[in-house]
């Protein structure tokens, strides 16, 4: 183990360090307690970009590696705390650690109960889901993964809007029945390949027989799509983000959905390639219909955080159609349209609870001329719907057209379809801007309204900052992930190659079960 | 084989005929004399006939659970003074008797206990 | 009759494999004892203290040692009993300490409880151990007569006097059944001792002896509470006196299962088919009832049927690969965790229950979080516990027993019985949502008294919780 203090294990573990210092403040210092949140978060955001920027992105190979001993399932099999990054998750571990300070930030505005608390699962949450980024243990990964619904859980649960126990329930149970699934195919996993080590499993996973991998995928897959969402498994999603409050929407958005995301790319295709292939057609049908579903739900809704939380549903519909197009474009566009998203999206929900803040409604036809009284609030939304929408220049536009390149070279129909989400994507959120914004000031309430303060401003400038950056230099970002995007794309042709040579794939770890 | 009966056979004539001389002698030489408490039907201090839900003092029950206990700790004694004699004869005298005493103390602590805590008194 | 009975009987190794049993029984005698002085009575307290300790560390001299048979077999120490003694003592000691200033009416009785409480811990020990049929069925009344007295032990009360008696009637039944089936399979295998059975397995085939392996594996599903034989557990549970049903929830379970596991090689392979059925219909009955529940022991009870279902599923595991292996390990591990898990929670709803003059329901915990912080956290983490989230023990001891059950390819259970513990997640979120989320109820009384002592205990519990969640390698490397 490094003792750097640039270590994963620092990452990881500061915000809980943080977390556990706020538990020992005094129940009504609300300002002790923030000021020590801003600063946990203020460091991880250092660390984790710092990370970034030292990691080298022209190889696959494993960057940051800790690994420790943990204890040793039965049957002999060692478990590790072992973390590593590469270029699947490093653009996500930015994003996590980037996004902290801005959603502790927002917290001033519409957390004045139980900061502590809060605070706490805040700082709890982030480690949560670093770790699950950076865990290259199965056992530990799972371990984040599962973990990281506890904070979440409680932070909608106590912040909430008023259904806000209906949705709680609602989005643990569905994810939590995703994850159980997965489990018992972990604990499968584990037992044949008799090692928990992520890197080593991926070459396990891909020499499995097509009808094992089938099922693991199912099984991991699953977790995943209820968690992304991906198509029939999002209805719990629009409930979560509508009653969350803002932070817990903005995390919800910009980090917790890309951990569905990140599992398909390297639980899904990495470690089961042949599988991925045999299921992409279906994959991408689910992607398909998810962004012109999420896109006709979105336009549908008055609630404009429900509209909001529709539009991910779309969005992410691109990702899921990205990766299982299998193409090196799809790929890369699908892993800069996950952070497009966190960032887009963020930035919109911040947005949102801003003016929820100052209005204490989410009706669209509530609103109307909000430009006239807010200007720089407009200024801020219009960009981030641009932004979202997908306007050349910025981030958006890169990511959607990586992802409709990579489809149409595996399949033009989907594409062509999927083409249409973009148009759909415009119309729904243009028209809720001008609803918002523009037109005469119909409710007096409205007239009232102040402008944004310095420190929304101020919160939301990072992310402006990496919006454009993202969308005049994405190859400052995607060579980051470009090693570790051709290993898994080399995964992918090996498995493609095999299955059309039809040649028996040996089943070189299966040994001891074939015994049997 | 057959006869290995016997006992059980002898025991069993001896039982019966000693009930059914005790019913014919009552019967035979007893003295009649009739009042209402004879003419009940009478089962463990319980009448048989009419409502379940009559209040019995606990003692009852009490004395009768103390009783048991230790009617069946008698039991152990008996099989040890079966056995006990071949364990003399290997020396180990002692030794079973050791055994025995621990017993029969903790059923003295028992019944010392039970003396202490009231259970043997009727009206407290 | 052998000269050297004596010597075998009073060896060093018999006296190293009973010393758990003996430290606990000689206990019992001491407060009898003093029963009968009461100007000693302050004693008592160090006296059962002392014996569970003294059989702590009886139970460890033969943790790591080879295998002590005694009394001609009918009796074994070995890594694994002596796991299961360390777990009743345990067990024991949190329901003793959640139990203190709980009897208030009763108060005079304590001493009666206390002896009866330790005379039940020996009878587990006993049943852990024991190798013969004969020899457990006395540790399963050792175990199970205390508990019928503790049941109604609270005597004023109504619900308590009808637990005592339900308990009583059905174990007394079971009791019945268990000898039946035991004089059933002596007079198909013509033994009782269990190593008898492995020798003559092909006697075990017949249908006498099978008959008789079916009513003793009724008459122990009973005491771990499986379906069908789980009616009675929401009502004894509920009514009992909650440090009794906090012992009764992870002792009694823990120790029916550790003699099952050994005996559960007798049963035919081909039964593991409906033991799995068995398990899952238990674990769907338990969330099932639960989640139609409010009052807060009745739930946890109800959740019990679960967990015993939960850990049915690696026995059935084990019948069907029997080389797989670990089945015991897990078991051993789950009910660990679990005892910590459901002893901390039944310990703070004691507690609570103390506090406040009535029985806890889910209503009743209303802004828990607000008035008592620390409780409603601790009574969060047994929650997610026995839930089955990472970074507890629950959640490792799930993974064992999956695990066993999908090396044994009986993946479809699995994935079954993992969807049936979602449902679980549903009530156990209840209780976290009232805790937390929920606006408080003001009708609860503040705490007059503080309570250090179960404080310190419930801290303990969680403490284990997180220890076995988090770094379980030391158990695992040595939990056989």
């Amino acid at each position: 183990m490094t003792h750097d203090v640039l270590s994963l294990s620092v990452l990881v573990f500061l915000p809980l360090v943080g977390a556990l210092l706020v538990a020992a403040t005094p129940k009504q210092a609300a300002g002790l307690q923030r000021g020590i949140t801003l600063l946990t978060t203020l460091a991880v955001a250092v660390v984790g970009v710092a990370l970034c920027l030292r990691f080298d992105g022209s190889t696959a190979a494993v960057q940051f590696g800790e690994a420790a001993p943990w204890f040793t399932l039965p049957g002999g099999v060692p478990v590790h705390y072992r973390l590593g990054m590469d270029g699947l998750s490093v653009l996500l571990v930015g994003l996590t650690a980037v996004l902290g300070p801005i959603v502790v930030l927002s917290t001033w505005g519409h957390i004045h109960e139980r900061v502590k608390e809060f605070m706490v699962w805040l700082l709890a949450m982030q480690t949560g889901m670093l770790g699950v980024f950076v865990s290259l243990d199965l056992i530990l990964f799972y371990v984040f993964w599962e973990t990281s619904l506890v904070p979440l859980y409680f932070i909608l649960g106590i912040w909430g809007g008023e259904r806000r126990l209906y949705a709680t329930i609602k989005f643990f149970l569905y994810t939590l029945a995703g994850s159980l699934v997965m489990l018992v195919a972990v604990i499968w996993l584990i037992w044949t390949a008799g090692t928990t080590d992520v890197m080593r499993l991926l070459d396990v996973g891909a020499g499995l027989p097509l009808e094992t991998q089938l099922w693991l995928f199912a099984a991991f897959a699953l977790a995943f799509a209820i968690k992304v969402p991906v198509m029939p498994f999002h209805t719990w999603l629009p409930d979560a983000h509508t009653e969350a409050p803002t932070s817990g929407s903005v995390i919800l958005a910009g980090v917790l959905l890309k951990m569905g995301t990140y599992g398909l790319v390297r639980f899904g295709i990495a470690m089961f390639p042949g599988a991925a292939l045999e299921a992409a057609p279906w994959m991408m049908a689910l992607g398909v219909a998810g962004i012109v579903y999420g896109a006709f739900l979105a336009m549908a809704q008055t609630d404009v955080k429900r509209l909001i939380a529709c539009s991910s549903v779309s969005h992410l519909g691109y990702v899921v159609l990205g990766l299982f197009a299998l193409t090196e474009a799809g790929l890369r566009g699908s892993l800069l349209q996950m952070v497009n998203h966190g960032l887009s999206t963020g930035l919109l929900f911040l947005l949102i609870g801003m003016i929820y803040e100052r209005r204490h409604t989410r009706a669209l036809d509530q609103y109307g001329g909000v430009a006239a009284v807010m200007p720089v609030f407009a200024l801020f939304l219009v960009f981030a719907v641009l932004s979202s929408v997908g306007l050349p220049g910025l981030n958006g536009f890169v990511g959607e057209y990586l992802i409709l390149l990579g489809t149409w070279q595996a399949s033009p129909w989907m594409a062509a379809i999927a083409v249409t989400g973009v148009i759909f994507g415009a119309v729904y959120l243009l028209m809720a801007t001008r609803k918002l914004l523009f037109g005469p000031l119909v409710h007096s309430e409205n007239k009232a309204l102040t402008d944004l303060n310095g420190r929304e401003v101020v919160l939301m400038l990072p992310i402006v900052v990496l919006c454009v950056w993202m969308g005049v230099q994405p190859n400052a970002f995607l060579d980051r992930a470009d090693g570790s995007l051709r290993d898994v794309q080399a995964r992918v042709e090996r498995a493609r190659h095999l299955r059309t040579a039809s040649i028996e794939v040996p089943p070189a770890h299966r040994l001891e079960i074939e015994a049997r | 084989m057959l006869e290995n009966y016997a006992p059980l056979l002898i025991l069993l004539s001896l039982a019966l005929g000693f009930t059914v001389s005790q019913v014919v002698l009552s019967e035979v030489a007893g003295r009649r004399r009739k009042n209402v408490g004879k003419g009940e039907a009478y089962e463990c201090g319980m009448e048989p006939v009419g409502g379940a839900r009559i209040r019995l003092s606990i003692h009852f029950y009490l004395v009768a659970v103390l009783f048991i206990l230790f009617d069946v700790e008698s039991v152990f004694l008996v099989l040890w003074a079966v056995a006990a004699e071949g364990f003399k004869e290997q020396g180990l005298a002692l030794f079973v008797f050791g055994e025995i005493a621990l017993f029969v103390f903790i059923l003295g602590l028992a019944l010392a206990y039970v003396w202490r805590k009231g259970g043997l008194e009727w009206d407290r | 009759m052998n000269p050297d009975i004596a010597q075998r009987i009073l060896s060093q190794a018999t006296l190293d494999a009973s010393g758990p049993f003996l430290a606990l029984a000689l206990g019992v005698l001491v407060l009898v004892f003093l029963e009968l002085l009461p100007a000693l009575a302050a004693l008592r307290q160090i006296v059962f203290l002392g014996s569970l300790a003294a059989a702590a560390w009886a139970a460890t001299r033969t943790l790591f040692g080879p295998e002590i048979a005694a009394f001609e077999g009918t009796y074994v120490a070995n890594s694994t009993t002596s796991w299961w003694a360390l777990l009743f003592v345990a067990s024991a000691l949190i329901a003793w300490i959640f139990g203190r200033r709980y009897y208030r009416d009763e108060a005079r009785f304590e001493g009666e409880h206390d002896i009866l409480l330790l005379t039940a811990a020996s009878g587990m020990v006993l049943m852990a151990g024991s190798r013969d049929l004969l020899v457990f069925f006395v540790g399963l009344e050792t175990l199970s007569v205390p508990l019928y007295a503790l049941s109604g032990f609270r005597r004023a009360r109504r619900e308590s006097v009808e637990a005592g008696l339900k308990y009583f009637v059905l174990g007394a039944f079971a009791a019945a059944i268990y000898l039946m089936g035991a004089a059933l399979l002596y007079a198909g295998t013509g033994t009782i001792a269990l190593a008898g059975f492995q020798e003559r397995s092909e006697l075990l085939e017949t249908p006498l002896a099978l008959t008789g392996l079916a009513l003793i594996a009724a008459s122990l599903f009973f005491k771990i509470s499986v379906f069908p034989f789980h009616l009675w557990v929401p009502d004894v549970y509920q009514g009992a006196p909650s440090p009794v049903t906090t012992f009764m929830a992870t002792g009694t379970k823990a120790a029916a299962f550790a003699f099952l596991l050994p005996l559960s090689f007798a049963l035919p392979p081909e039964s593991a088919g409906l033991v799995a059925a068995i398990a899952l219909i238990t674990m769907a009955a338990g969330n099932l009832g639960a989640l139609v529940q409010t009052d807060m022991k009745r739930l946890l009870a109800y959740s019990g049927v679960a967990h015993a279902g939960t850990m049915l599923l690696a026995l059935a595991g084990m019948h069907a690969d029997p080389e797989s292996g670990g089945a015991s390990q897990a078991v051993l591990f789950y009910m660990a965790a679990y005892t910590f898990t459901a002893g901390g929670a039944f310990g703070l709803l004691t507690m609570l229950e103390t506090q406040g003059g009535r029985p806890v329901t889910i209503d009743g915990l209303r802004g828990l979080a607000r008035q008592r912080p620390g409780v409603a956290a601790a009574l969060a983490l047994f929650m997610l516990s026995l839930g089955g989230i990472p970074a507890t023990g629950g959640f490792l001891g799930k993974y064992l027993v999956f695990s066993v059950a999908v090396r044994a390819d009986m993946i479809a259970a699995a994935v079954v019985g993992v969807l049936i513990s979602v449902v679980a997640l549903g009530y156990y979120l209840r209780i976290i949502v009232a805790m937390y989320m929920q606006p408080e109820d003001a009708t609860r009384p503040v705490p007059a008294e503080s309570r250090p002592l179960s404080s310190a205990m419930a801290l303990a519990c969680a403490a284990m919780v997180l220890v076995l969640g988090v770094l379980p390698g030391w158990f695992l490397a040595n939990v056989r």
